[in-house]
């Protein structure tokens, strides 16, 4: 009965934090790539197309996942089921944020 | 009776120990895939253009992906949390990687989706493959 009320998605690791770095990271260039003489056709200009949706699907599924999870786990300590839940929001507000800057660039 | 169930039993456990049950849930997702592959794009069959079919196999797709997760945990001694198995059935294209790297780390993440990538172009391959058979 204890296992099942505690959280059962491990803790986010270092290597995943690093994948949240490497999208901001990558959004910041494409947006300094596109407002450069860089065309359209550009490589990662094109790959980015894929690669940001794409990241954007996996974050809102890591933060939906962890949000559950949190709640579900009401045995476990705070700090262990609010720690990933703030680290993925993060992750998603500054990624979200540099794709709304972008947009609003755009227009 | 005894001997017999004994017999079926010993079977079972061969059959087990040739092919782990994820093994056969995804061996039958990819013949699915590739069924449906042949049916939907190669011969371009009427019936499967209707949005009931897409539903249909949407669904039977969605069940397969979780089905695998619940078995390939299992086997090996993880326990799956509810959100995960709700976006597996919702977003199953995201969610069986997530549980790969999540679970497993990235290291296996990449060579999850390095087979599946390769399990793809296998199975485009044959239905291009069948279809050709079958047109002629």
């Amino acid at each position: 009965m204890t296992k099942k009320d505690n959280t059962q998605l491990p803790p986010i690791s270092k290597w995943w934090i690093g994948l949240y770095c490497f999208a901001a990271f990558w959004l910041l260039l494409v947006a300094s790539l596109d407002a450069s003489h860089f065309g359209p056709g550009f490589f990662p200009l094109l790959i980015s197309l894929a690669l940001v949706p794409l990241l954007t699907l996996v974050f809102i599924f890591d933060l939906f996942a962890r949000v559950i999870d949190a709640i579900l786990g009401k045995r476990a300590s705070r700090a262990r089921r609010l720690g990933p839940v703030l680290v993925a929001a993060i992750g998603l507000l500054v990624y979200g944020s540099i794709c709304v800057l972008f947009l609003i660039e755009q227009t | 009776m005894e001997p017999k169930a004994d017999n079926s039993a010993s079977g079972h456990r061969a059959a087990v120990t040739f092919m782990k049950p994820s093994m056969l849930v995804a061996a039958v997702f990819w013949a699915s895939m590739l069924a449906m592959f042949v049916v939907e794009i190669g011969l371009a069959l009427p019936w499967t253009q209707s949005s009931s079919f897409s539903a249909v196999t949407t669904l039977y797709f969605a069940a397969l992906a979780l089905g695998w997760v619940l078995a390939h945990s299992r086997e090996h001694d993880v326990q799956v949390c509810t959100p995960l198995k709700i976006g597996i059935v919702a977003f199953a294209i995201v969610g069986v990687p997530y549980y790969k790297f999540v679970y497993f780390g990235a290291r296996k993440g990449f060579q999850f989706i390095g087979v599946l990538v390769l399990c793809l172009a296998v199975t485009v391959v044959l239905s291009a493959l069948i279809t050709d058979a079958l047109a002629q």
